[in-house]
């Protein structure tokens, strides 16, 4: 008896994967458990373990192709079974186990149900979908995936716009890394990551009202509180204070804690806060559930695991959704001050500078003290100019009274 | 008069082909047994005379309706029954079927399911007696109706120039399917057409065996001294339709009741009870124990398994080595 | 080595094997003291005698059939067809009788019987005598189907051929008979069938071809060299067993595949390959098979109508470059 493999859902926003490296090749035997496939979703790459043992007779979804959520995308069966067969019959799909899925939250699943329409793409990015068909040879395409060059984009000189072999060799070799002083340029794939980042980035341009407020901190007592806690051992970055002490005044200020759509402003009574960490592949956002409820302890080691994980790319996917309100630092790479764009559907993002030693006036006294920028992204629709000029300026005092924290 | 042994085998033989065909009438009436089953009934003396004198080193080819030459060469009831019901117990494996019927082991080049199909290749296992020169001859059955292929003028033809050891023996049942022979073949006899081939030719009474007998003794000893070839045309007649569910408009049903009274099983018991080579008993002990054979020939079809399609594939070629 | 023409490396290996095995004898129309219209068996009937080497009627059918009852009983005959043309007027005995016997008996019975003759253009024999008919045989399961573009060729696969207890379908190219060539001197040398001679090695394009259009192939390929194209000849030899597996790897590596051949173009062999090749070899297409083949009209007398209605050396160029997408 045949079984579908289906893409599985990992996490509750995924929609569609991508299929990035086969571990078994049609004809070949699987088992259960052990590794199947590579699959990247926007939000994470990750390794899935075959559901079910038997000979991989067909693979529907290649590499770097996209499919949706439940759709099949291998057939597992007897050695000569026909897949078509099996397909045909329809026999009970199977996903890969979920190990994120299955330990999943009934929070979660209130959640999702406010969550916009805006996350799941509106067309899929599969080229056979896409509204003008592009012809192209199979040894094109073939060479193309082993050359890593995205033939779409190629202008085919066979019949009628073909795109053929000698088509992609030549962009092949256009893209190999130029000898000489001629500037060449280079073709890169377009990784579903980077097409999902660039989406979402311009959606929420597109369709929030974003403004921003800066203002300078004065980290003294931070530093001396973090002085402090070293003194015993206890290692906390500035960034995870930051986090502590937005984690309290998004306590203070719901409206900053909100999302909004054509009906409602939903407001929460908890606070999860996105950090924005830089990977290899691009932009993740682990989340740090119920920060208003943590300890900066707490919030340092969680900080420090999810931003570890992150890198190595072994988040859970239910780890990078479920955000209220993000902050990014790009303190590290000597950046001032920057505006980030929000991380739809939040209502605002805090973009964190660089802390230095700088002059600064005190009592009429220029005197040297550790400054930071933060600058505050908003959703103007969700929260007028006042209201966010506080919630900034309390974050600021928190910052400079950490006492306030206790 | 023929001998007491071989009069014994003629008459078992004419009533294992009748008691094996009754048989099979009945189960393709019972929907047991599938495809064209087309019966010999009423011509058994033919193949029976006939056959009485080969040994499994001589061959025949056959004809569409070649169980009654199948089992008079030697082709056991059970395992022909199997064929029939296509079992894979049955001489072919159930790929040949009624039409197709087969057993090399006893020199049967097989049922052919081509009018005048068998002829050139019986011809040509003689051409490998004589080249052989082992003696043995071959016979190829056929019909009026193969009379008229080109493969049976081919062939006479150069089985006289060749003078190769074989018998052709047509069978006239005085019909092909439904067109009666004066209205397809330009001669009253068929056997005539061996003057054309500068062999001899003769007509007999199909369901005479002792007139068969006569002919293909000649005929035979013809052939195994190197003189080549001989026409023998049996006229005869088939009790039953073309086919098993010929409507049969073609003749009267008088004409048949007539050949029935022919009936050439009726009328050797009758000549060897003349004859006094057998007592009634011992005759009716033949007839009984051919249809008990006949019985249980069916019970092994019918408890045979079919083919397994696993092998569907298999002997399309010969897949082992090479000659030696 | 010796240097044989085609024909008479046909003519020795027949001679081999009847030394070898008496079993072993021919028949057909004028094989005796002419030797066959093309000498095949010029001068054997003195050494073997007329029962070896034994003269038919004109009767096709009738003498097919008798080479099938011999090998059903214990005789491996060659039966040489005048005109492989010839092979319609005993198609019954061929398709019905030959190719399915063993089969039907249930595996029960060898059929060592080679049907053999020559097939072809080349001498101005028009229509009915000018016909390449392998493809019909390679369609029926039953045959084996043979197709030596050389002399060794021609002696290798004979030789299996007349050993093989399958019934073989040998096609001799009329225009070949006078081709010359190295024969290895062994009289135990054989080819085993299935097994394609892959004549030339190239990179670009997959050029399959047999009979008198392996020579047109290669003559192809080295213009097409001149013009900076490889191009991979293939000879497959038979066609019952066929290797595929050879030509499927070349198209692998090469991307574009070209048959040729004189059969007739529509259902021709040639459109099997493209069709098997296309199935296994999908994603290494990098243009569709290309086959090239003799006009849907009968094959006409005159030279140049002749000409035009088969490929020719420049044919197989272009269609090469097509596949290249080279004008």
């Amino acid at each position: 008896m045949g079984e579908i493999i289906i893409m599985p859902k990992q996490g509750l926003q995924m929609t569609e994967g991508m299929i990035t490296s086969w571990l078994a090749a049609e004809g070949q035997e699987i088992k259960e458990g052990e590794p199947l496939f590579e699959m990247e979703t926007d939000k994470l790459a990750i390794t899935i373990d075959a559901p079910c043992s038997g000979t991989l007779l067909k693979i529907l979804c290649q590499e770097d192709e996209i499919a949706e959520v439940a759709s099949p995308i291998a057939v597992v069966g007897e050695p000569g079974e026909n897949y078509e067969d099996i397909l045909a019959g329809n026999p009970g799909a199977k996903a890969p186990a979920d190990s994120a899925e299955s330990a999943g939250s009934a929070a979660n699943t209130t959640d999702s149900v406010s969550e916009p329409a805006a996350e799941i793409p509106a067309s899929k990015a599969s080229p056979e979908t896409s509204q003008e068909r592009i012809f192209s040879s199979p040894r094109a395409r073939t060479t193309a995936q082993e050359k890593g060059i995205d033939y779409r984009a190629l202008e085919g000189s066979g019949p009628d716009g073909l795109i053929i072999e000698r088509d992609v060799l030549k962009a092949a070799a256009q893209a190999a890394p130029s000898k000489g002083a001629e500037g060449k340029t280079r073709q890169i794939p377009i990784t579903n990551m980077r097409r999902i980042i660039a989406r979402r980035m311009l959606d929420s341009l597109g369709t929030l009202a974003q403004a921003s407020h800066r203002l300078t901190v004065d980290m003294s007592e931070a530093v001396r509180l973090r002085e402090q806690l070293k003194a015993r051992d206890i290692k906390v970055s500035y960034n995870d204070i930051v986090i502590r002490c937005t984690a309290k005044a998004l306590t203070e200020f719901p409206m900053m804690n909100a999302t909004m759509d054509d009906s409602f402003i939903t407001v929460r009574d908890y606070v999860n806060i996105g950090v924005a960490v830089a990977t290899e592949q691009g932009l993740l956002v682990p989340v740090i559930q119920d920060a208003h409820l943590l300890s900066l302890q707490e919030i340092s080691r969680r900080s420090q695991d999810l931003s570890s994980r992150a890198k190595e790319n072994r988040l859970m996917p239910d780890e990078l959704t479920g955000g209220t309100f993000t902050i990014s630092n790009l303190g590290m790479y000597d950046i001032e001050s920057f505006t980030a764009i929000i991380n739809k559907p939040e209502a605002g993002i805090l973009a964190v500078g660089k802390m230095e030693k700088k002059p600064a006036v005190r009592n009429d006294e220029l005197v040297i003290r550790p400054l930071m920028q933060l600058s505050l992204t908003y959703d103007h629709r969700i929260v007028d100019g006042a209201p966010a000029a506080l919630f900034l300026r309390r974050i600021k005092e928190l910052l400079e009274n950490p006492g306030l924290l206790l | 008069m023929i001998e007491k042994e071989r009069a014994r085998l003629i008459y078992e033989t004419m009533n294992r082909i009748r008691s094996f065909e009754l048989k099979a009438l009945s189960l393709f009436e019972a929907d047991k047994l599938r495809g064209s089953v087309h019966l010999y009934i009423g011509e058994e003396a033919v193949a029976a005379t006939i056959c009485s004198y080969l040994t499994d080193e001589d061959y025949i080819s056959s004809t569409h309706r070649g169980h009654g030459h199948c089992i008079a060469k030697g082709a056991a009831l059970d395992r022909a029954m199997a064929e029939l019901m296509g079992k894979a117990t049955g001489y072919c494996k159930g790929r040949g079927g009624s039409m197709h019927i087969a057993d090399l082991s006893k020199g049967n080049l097989g049922a052919n399911a081509i009018v005048g199909g068998g002829i050139p290749i019986a011809a040509g296992a003689a051409l490998a007696c004589k080249m052989q020169n082992n003696g043995h001859v071959s016979v190829s059955f056929f019909g009026d109706g193969a009379s008229n292929e080109g493969t049976f003028h081919e062939s006479l033809n150069m089985a006289a120039v060749w003078k190769l050891p074989v018998i052709f023996v047509c069978e006239n049942n005085l019909y092909g399917i439904s067109v009666p022979t004066w209205q397809s073949t330009s001669v009253k006899d068929i056997s005539v057409r061996a003057a054309a081939y500068d062999m001899p030719g003769v007509t007999v009474d199909g369901n005479d065996v002792e007139a068969i007998d006569e002919a293909f003794h000649a005929a035979y000893t013809r052939a195994v001294s190197g003189q080549g070839p001989t026409l023998i045309e049996c006229k005869t007649y088939r009790f039953m339709g073309h086919w098993t569910g010929d409507p049969q408009p073609y003749r009267t049903r008088e004409e048949v009741e007539e050949w029935k009274q022919k009936c050439p099983i009726k009328r050797y018991r009758a000549k060897l009870l003349e004859q006094g080579l057998f007592s009634p008993d011992e005759l009716d002990a033949i007839e009984r124990a051919a249809a008990e054979e006949a019985e249980k020939a069916a019970d092994f079809a019918l408890n045979s398994p079919e083919p397994d399609p696993a092998h569907l594939l298999d002997d399309v070629y010969y897949e082992g080595g090479n000659a030696e | 080595m010796s240097i044989k023409t085609y024909a008479t490396a046909i003519r020795d290996v027949l001679a081999e094997e009847m030394r070898r095995d008496e079993r072993v004898f021919v028949m057909g129309e004028d094989v005796e003291t002419l030797g066959g219209i093309f000498g095949c068996t010029r001068d054997l009937y003195k050494e073997f005698g007329t029962e070896r080497i034994r003269n038919t009627p004109i009767s096709e059918a009738s003498f097919v059939g008798v080479g099938l009852g011999a090998a059903c009983a214990g005789m491996r005959p060659v039966v040489e067809l005048m005109y492989m043309d010839f092979t319609y007027v005993a198609m019954d005995q061929i398709l019905n009788q030959v190719a399915k016997t063993r089969y039907i008996f249930g595996g029960n019975a060898k059929i060592p019987l080679v049907i053999r003759g020559q097939e072809g253009i080349g001498r101005g024999n028009a229509a009915t005598h000018s016909q390449s008919v392998e493809t019909i045989f390679m369609h029926f399961p039953g045959l084996k189907v043979v197709c030596p573009s050389t002399p060794a060729d021609a002696a290798g696969l004979l030789r299996t051929a007349i050993r093989d207890d399958n019934p073989v379908m040998f096609f001799e190219h009329k225009a070949l008979y006078s081709q010359k060539g190295e024969v290895p001197d062994d009289p135990e040398f054989s080819l085993p069938f299935g097994k394609c001679d892959v004549k030339r090695p190239g990179t670009d394009v997959t050029i399959v071809a047999n009979l008198l259009y392996v020579g047109r192939a290669l003559k192809a390929a080295e213009e097409l060299e001149k013009q900076g194209i490889s191009a991979e000849v293939i000879d497959p030899r038979t066609l019952v067993p066929l290797d595929m597996d050879t030509i499927t790897a070349s198209v692998k590596k090469t991307g574009r595949l070209v048959v040729v051949h004189e059969a007739h173009r529509t259902a021709g062999w040639g459109a099997e390959i493209a069709a098997q090749v296309t199935e296994e070899a999908f994603p290494y297409l990098d243009a569709p098979p290309v086959r090239l083949g003799a006009a849907p009209c009968p094959l006409p007398f005159n030279l140049g109508l002749e000409n035009a209605a088969t490929p020719q050396v420049e044919d197989i160029v272009r269609a090469a470059k097509s596949v290249l997408y080279k004008a």
